[in-house]
């Protein structure tokens, strides 16, 4: 696989994200230097060889077109991986990998996930969501308007049969509940979407419209150009659908359960013993094979229920919540079978209250609450979108901290909070907040121990975009 | 990640989706469930159980009074089975629903009738075995046929028709309960008392004056009377009538029950 080429040398690339160098911001200079020395490796088409996998990975997605956005250039996705994943990756490999076997670089991730981390970028693929990047280079002082702007998304028309989903202002109401008011995306085939919300926002309900569980009270939803209300068969032959809460005949053994979906999706007696076979050792199953379902651990049991979608070959993968539950190393198994169905060419939509997640699978994000859309696009254009980077300046000695907080206090927020030893001053100006900051604290005399810069966390972008309240201060 | 790794991770979609195949295969699930759960037990030991409980301690006391105990007691304890056998699948219909399963089948390409009629399928395996133990036991109490050649197959028929008719009411009542444990109260209690309170164990004349309507009209008395007719050559419109009422009238309850039971399986999907 020339893994190289899908890092082919870009002269957009380096000037993509000028902001980057400052605005990640590790949290030591060392880090700094030793990334931005591989983002320039990178930028000349080199690959660091401790992230080979990674990189291969996004290779073979490059299809159908890449966007061509009017704001930014050529669009990117920026993918992420932790520096002490990377680090250990090798051990993943060569340790008693208890998951896929399929994937021994699934170790690759981290569960933990911050902003200092190794970058990669990539251009993404199939036809633009009308999402945030335009609105962000247009308007980056009013985020929160600009994430609305997702709502109003009409059905894109060009290069249609590259859409794998397309919701279209899709509402449901059980009742007195208003579970989905108004949710407008599309999925590019091929590509990973995450649904984000926090819980009850309307991300299940949406799932089971568009798996053809559910029928919208209005709006309409597409799957490969299939009515999911109308073509309901149709779009049932292309889908599968891991719920929240593994769906199988727990009386029954894996092995008896992947039969039976073999079965019950066409496939004649023989052939569906035989691929079950090659599931359960694709799953790293072998050994628990014929023992009955209800007996398999939490994890175990979220890979034979995704496992009993994939007997034949579903165009579209929906994952609700996959990974809630789950321990770290079972959650690190679902995520390497993510990125494996992109390989495999599969639209994945997945559902998650996890940011990480999002962040780390996703080529995109729809961010849903209360039943609509409220925010579209990359965890960087959602970051870069809903608030300028912050500059976290720490004081020498603690006993600064309210003399440092007095002479930045026009910089900060009103009724800020002050929480630990480090003062967070958003930094709507960039580099030139940090400039004044370290003049400030340079005049007074005041040592800091560290001061950087950085954008803000998913989770910070998250919680902004859920919050009103928050919201109603960034208009403001 | 090399190649092979992508091309074990998908399979083959077939052209077509055979629905005899979704059939046997959803059929052969229940059937495996039922033996591995040991169901099938239950359906050997009921009929055993009734034999003991009733004929030992009552044969003596009934051949006093000239009836042929065994002969009195065979339409009783194959009902009793039957209904047994049926009931239980209330409670798979009602798994089926707890467990999510239903939720699955219904994302794939399948006929919705599939999984209920799986259901019946097996149920129709469990009912056989149940009707096969249920005779033998009988025969080895003493009972014999005696309705001749058609009046035998009548005689199985009518049990197995009765069987098929309350798995589908018991397949509603599974689909429409709030929890497997609620649906075999529901199923379970009105066949003990409906039983108890019947011309099955006893004649009409032992019970209290006041509740003999009840006893003579309610549906096993009436089933009970339509079998020992057909067990004993004399069948007519009079013995069997009230009996294909009562089966056509469950037939419609069971039909209501399930297409309820199906709509609050869809509505319950969020």
């Amino acid at each position: 696989m020339p893994e190289a080429a899908g890092l082919t040398p870009d002269p957009a690339d380096t000037s993509a994200f000028p902001g980057d160098a400052s605005a990640d911001g590790p949290h030591s200079s060392m880090n700094r230097v030793a990334r931005d020395g591989d983002d320039d490796l990178r930028a000349r088409g080199y690959a660091p060889s401790t992230t080979p996998n990674l990189r291969a990975r996004r290779q073979p997605s490059m299809s159908p077109d890449p966007v061509t956005t009017t704001s930014r250039g050529p669009t990117h996705s920026r993918r992420t991986v932790p520096e002490e994943a990377r680090d250990t990756s090798g051990a993943h490999e060569s340790g008693g990998h208890n998951g896929f076997s399929g994937y021994s670089s699934g170790g690759q991730y981290g569960s933990g996930y911050d902003d200092d981390q190794e970058t990669l970028r990539i251009p993404i693929t199939g036809p633009a969501p009308r999402r945030l990047s335009g609105a962000v280079a247009a308007a980056p002082a009013n985020p929160a308007r600009t994430v609305h702007a997702a709502a109003t998304h009409t059905p894109a028309t060009p290069a249609r049969s590259a859409i794998a989903i397309e919701a279209v202002n899709l509402h449901k109401r059980f009742k007195d509940t208003l579970a989905v008011d108004d949710v407008t995306f599309s999925v590019p085939a091929g590509s990973i979407v995450a649904l984000l919300g926090p819980n009850g926002a309307g991300k299940t309900t949406t799932v089971n419209m568009l798996c053809t569980l559910l029928k919208p009270d209005g709006g309409t939803a597409l799957i490969h150009g299939h009515d999911v209300a109308e073509e309901a068969p149709a779009v049932r032959r292309m889908i599968s659908l891991t719920g929240q809460f593994a769906a199988l005949d727990e009386g029954l053994t894996g092995r008896e359960n992947l039969i039976l979906f073999g079965r019950l999706l066409g496939l004649r007696k023989d052939e569906a013993k035989s691929r079950g076979a090659d599931l359960l050792e694709h799953f790293g199953l072998v050994e628990a094979a014929d023992k009955r379902v209800r007996e398999y651990s939490g994890g175990m049991r979220r890979r034979i229920d995704i496992a009993c979608g994939l007997v034949t070959s579903p165009k579209v993968v929906f994952l609700d919540e996959p990974t809630t539950g789950l321990d770290p190393r079972s959650r690190q198994d679902v995520w390497a079978l993510v990125e494996q169905l992109k390989d495999a060419g599969v639209t994945t939509l997945l559902t998650t209250q996890y940011l990480e997640e999002a962040d780390m699978l996703s080529d995109n994000i729809v961010v849903i609450d209360r039943g609509r859309v409220i925010a579209e696009g990359t965890s960087d254009e959602l970051k870069a979108a809903t608030g300028a980077s912050y500059c976290d300046v720490t004081p020498e000695h603690a006993a600064d901290l309210p003399r440092l907080l007095a002479i930045l206090a026009d910089l900060l927020p009103p009724g800020h909070r002050q929480t630990g030893l480090t003062v967070v001053v958003p930094a709507p100006d960039g580099a030139d907040t940090l400039v004044e900051v370290v003049r400030r604290t340079s005049e007074s005399g005041l040592r800091l121990s560290d001061i950087t810069m950085r954008r803000p966390s998913l989770d910070e972008v998250f919680l902004r975009l859920t919050d009103p309240d928050a919201a109603g201060d960034s208009d403001s | 990640m090399s190649a092979a790794d992508t091309t074990t991770l998908l399979g083959r979609s077939p052209t077509s989706i055979s629905s005899w195949g979704q059939l046997s295969a959803l059929t052969r699930r229940g059937v495996l469930n039922v033996i591995k759960s040991g169901e099938f037990i239950f359906s050997v030991v009921s009929p055993l159980f009734l034999a003991v409980c009733f004929y030992l301690p009552l044969h003596r006391v009934m051949e006093r009074q000239g009836i042929d105990y065994a002969q009195f007691l065979m339409p009783i304890i194959v009902l009793q089975s039957v209904g047994f056998a049926a009931g239980t699948s209330a409670m798979r219909a009602s798994m089926d629903l707890g467990t999510g399963i239903d939720q699955r089948l219904r994302v794939l390409p399948i006929n919705r009738a599939i999984p209920t009629l799986a259901r019946m399928a097996t149920n129709v395996g469990l009912l056989t075995v149940s009707i096969i133990f249920a005779s033998l036991i009988c025969l080895v109490i003493g009972w014999r046929p005696q309705g001749g050649l058609w009046g035998t197959i009548s005689l199985y028929a009518l049990a197995l028709a009765i069987g098929v008719i309350v798995s589908l009411l018991a397949d509603g009542i599974g689909m429409m309960a709030t929890s497997p444990q609620a649906t075999s109260q529901l199923t379970g209690l009105p066949m003990i008392i409906l039983g108890m309170c019947s011309t099955g164990f006893s004649t009409i004349e032992r019970f209290p004056e006041w509740i003999r309507p009840f006893v003579r009209n309610q549906p096993i008395s009436q089933l009970a009377t339509a079998m020992r007719s057909l067990d004993e050559g004399n069948a007519s419109w009079y013995t069997i009538g009230p009996t294909v009422w009562w089966c056509l009238g469950l037939l419609a309850l069971g039909s209501l029950l399930l297409t309820l039971g199906i709509r609050k399986a869809n509505k319950a999907t969020r």
